[in-house]
């Protein structure tokens, strides 16, 4: 014990130790991200409080139905902390040189991986966490719940929460591990990932939020009363349920009820948290050997049969410069297991995405109301562009500290670095751009053809911006000793990149908002449906990402010449 | 104190270290040599328990690493080729934090980090965050902290690398003295003349194969016979 507390001593010292020297200059940027970080903790107070004041004053579905909202909501944080855990601490477990160092010292395997586990948990959930305070905030505001209750329930409710969906994660990447050595590593995961997609389509198929308003609103005016019987019993074996259920009883005043979900989620959190060390214990090093072991029987394979996509041997249409870019880039992204798993995940939740919407305009029609069907409109959108947002996150944003510690070379070479660092940008900006507009696509051909093409080309400008915004904040942040993609991607100014990315999609939801409801209020009366709204608003998005775009890519570009 | 028993490491079908058998007593230096890719970083991962051995086993001081890591890990001191240190730890407080990896008490630390900062003469700049060190300086804090808990066997993987004249001429002495107090040493490296200078044994590694082991003055009658220095050998050696 006093050897893990002797550790995470110095971590914690090394943690709160100034990134750069104490000077004037480190001092504003550190005030000035904080600053950031307040006045986006204090949108989305206010965000969350109006839209429950929205979902409960006007289209008014009662606490019940609220509540299970926040179940959904709940469920999909729950799969992007568990989600992001297993992606991280693959890099913080395997691939760091830390690890590699505290393996040679005399310290078990559990420890390193307590240790491990706790700097991954706290490093990729702090931006989140962040966000469900401040949300937290905002529904204890709305319904005027005293505000001790805040850190009661980030630390009871929030936090044993986010455990769980952590300690899954380290847990499920121990299990992909272990069994990769028997299996091998495409058989696991393609497993590992049917069992996830089949419990997202098992949660929706169980919870099925558009039978449950049904089934609730037959109840009306008395919707605000518990329908826990109208579901089925397995979701309530589910945290998101628990932690859900409890803020109903809080919100409702009955707090021994709620106390019994804490109880649950705690003691759930304790029993995962004593598996994954047990786990550790048995399965730490031998992962570590499989890590090993996997890489570099993938560097013999490669020797031996000799058979690589792209080699610079080949001869290219391309012109030598733009080939040996264009062969570098594809050659690093296939051979870094990080970036391409990634990107087959992300790939793979918009295949969820897709199958999940294939109902949307269904449901848009069977909406009891115009402003849930303006809602379910806008939660799509989101949704797809949330996607995007990833996307350029995870890799638009790494892109110049992956220059890594080569730059050297790229620096001293007789190139125009800034037309070098734009067409990197472009190869995968068109990816995204692609993506993009076929998710748009998908979600929205069931409407009218005018519709679907005004946002097709608000998608087009939203992926410029946030392709934009990313590469001028990665380049100003930039990080060239940092090797692991994943880290860059989760860095304090990816962070912060993300936080300005949340405040894009707030404005968006303004922006689209008035324009959507009266498009659907028309075609509810089947009148005439002006688009007149829809396409001003789509210039003004066209101008907002002209201007984010042009001073991102120069304050990206300023970047470039910054001493190495 | 360190005992390799048919040692062997494959990555697929590539075999990296095949089949080293090597016992090295207290006071030992033993000189590992071999040419890049020949297997002496491979071998030395398993001597610290980075890597499981395919075949064989790596005892240190009668515990083997696989089985007793903990125990084995004690009583060693391992300087690598390319220290980790943490970027925003001082040298001075990187030492401290691996003092109390190994439960050194307090007081005992202190005394013991001001005689390795006198030692390695790193007074100067020991107080600066390591993300400033040369490779040197950061070569020289590994050293140091190697060495603060008093290692019954100290395996070092390049010492020389990044290290000016006069470092170097410091970390050689060190090693010798400690090799003089008892230690045994493992060192792999490819300055033939530190080797030549300060082993008492020379083990040469290729293509995963130790061709060639025994005492330096077995080597220097080798060298007598038809060889000018142990460079011309080793080149004939690993042709």
């Amino acid at each position: 014990m006093s050897l893990l507390l002797h550790i995470l001593k110095f971590k914690i010292l090394t943690f709160f130790k100034f990134q750069d020297e104490l000077n004037f200059k480190s001092l504003l940027k550190q005030l000035s991200a904080s600053v950031v970080y307040l006045l986006f903790a204090i949108g989305i107070f206010f965000f969350t409080r109006n839209i429950i004041t929205y979902l409960m004053e006007d289209v008014k579905i009662g606490m019940f139905l609220l509540h299970r909202f926040v179940f959904v909501v709940l469920f999909i944080f729950f799969m992007t902390v568990n989600i992001g855990n297993i992606v991280v601490s693959y890099s913080t477990f395997f691939k760091t040189r830390e690890v590699g160092f505290l393996l040679t010292l005399p310290i078990s395997f559990a420890k390193i991986f307590l240790i491990k586990f706790l700097d991954n948990f706290f490093y990729s959930s702090s931006t989140l966490l962040l966000i469900v305070s401040a949300a937290l905030a905002g529904y204890t505001s709305y319904f005027g719940l005293p505000w001790y209750f805040i850190p009661f329930a980030v630390v009871f409710l929030i936090l044993p929460f986010m455990f769980i969906a952590g300690t899954l994660g380290a847990i499920t990447l121990l299990v992909i591990m272990r069994f990769a050595a028997t299996f091998g590593i495409k058989k696991v995961l393609v497993t590992i990932a049917s069992v996830y997609g089949t419990a997202v389509i098992l949660f929706y198929n169980f919870s099925s939020p558009v039978q449950l308003v049904t089934k609730v609103f037959e109840y009306f005016p008395n919707i605000n009363n518990y329908f826990g019987f109208l579901e089925s019993p397995i979701i309530k074996l589910l945290p998101n349920y628990w932690v859900a259920d409890a803020l109903y009883w809080f919100s409702s005043g009955r707090f021994i009820a709620a106390g019994w979900y804490i109880y649950l989620l705690i003691v759930v959190s304790i029993l995962f948290f004593l598996f994954s060390l047990y786990l550790a214990k048995k399965w730490f090093y031998k992962s570590w050997l499989v890590f090993l072991n996997l890489s570099g029987e993938l560097s013999v394979k490669k020797k031996s049969n000799g058979k690589v996509i792209c080699t610079f041997e080949n001869k290219s249409s391309l012109k030598p410069r733009r080939e040996a870019l264009v062969k570098r880039e594809l050659l690093l992204f296939i051979r870094e297991p990080s970036q391409w798993t990634h990107f087959i995940i992300m790939l793979f939740l918009i295949i969820i995405f897709i199958l999940s919407i294939s109902n949307i305009d269904v449901m848009i029609l069977n909406a009891y109301n115009i402003y849930m069907k303006t809602l379910i409109y806008l939660i799509i959108y989101l949704f797809n562009v949330f996607l995007i947002a990833s996307m350029s996150l995870r890799f638009i944003f790494p892109l110049v500290s992956l220059e890594g510690e080569t730059i050297w070379k790229i620096r001293s070479a007789p190139l125009n670095y800034k037309k070098l660092m734009l067409t990197r940008l472009f190869i995968y900006f068109s990816v995204i751009f692609v993506i993009g507009q076929l998710l748009n696509f998908i979600s929205n051909y069931q409407f009218s053809i005018m519709l679907t093409l005004i946002s097709q080309l608000n998608t087009a400008f939203v992926t410029i911006t946030l392709v934009s915004l990313n590469f001028g904040m990665g380049a100003a942040y930039a990080n060239y000793k940092e090797k692991n993609p994943i880290r860059v991607a989760s860095s304090q100014g990816a962070s912060l990149t993300f936080l300005f990315t949340i405040i894009y999609l707030v404005f968006l939801v303004v922006l689209l908002f008035a324009p959507l409801t009266n498009y659907f209020f028309a075609m509810d009366k089947r009148s005439f449906t002006s688009l007149a709204q829809l396409l001003y608003t789509s210039v003004v998005l066209g101008m907002i990402s002209f201007i984010v775009s042009y001073l991102s890519i120069s304050k990206g570009v300023r970047h470039f010449n910054k001493d190495i | 104190m360190l005992k390799l028993t048919t040692l062997t490491k494959k990555f697929g079908n590539f075999t990296a270290v095949n089949n080293i058998n090597l016992e090295i007593n207290a006071g030992d230096f033993f000189g590992f040599l071999g040419q890049n890719g020949a297997g002496k970083t491979t071998t030395i991962k398993m001597i610290t328990g980075l890597y499981a051995p395919t075949n064989g086993t790596v005892h240190i001081g009668g515990f083997e690493i696989q089985k007793n890591h903990i125990e084995a890990k004690r009583l060693i001191g391992y300087i690598p080729d390319q220290p980790f240190l943490y970027e925003k730890l001082t040298g001075k407080e990187f030492l401290y934090f691996c003092g109390g990896l190994y439960k050194i008490e307090k007081r005992k630390l202190k005394n013991k980090i001001d005689e390795t900062i006198d030692q390695l003469k790193i007074d100067q700049w020991v107080d600066k965050r390591t993300e400033e060190y040369s490779l040197g300086m950061k070569q020289r804090i590994a050293i140091a902290s190697a060495l603060l808990h008093d290692p019954k066997l100290l395996v070092v993987d390049e010492p020389m690398v990044g290290l000016d004249p006069q470092s170097a001429f410091i970390v050689k002495n060190i090693l010798k003295r400690k090799a003089s107090e008892g230690v045994a040493i493992f060192m792999s490296t490819h300055s033939l003349n530190v080797a030549e200078e300060v082993c008492s044994r020379i083990g040469i590694i290729k293509d995963g194969l130790m061709i060639f082991e025994d005492k330096k003055e077995v080597v220097e009658e080798i060298i007598g016979i038809d060889h000018q220095n142990l460079e011309s050998l080793f080149l004939q050696m690993t042709k």
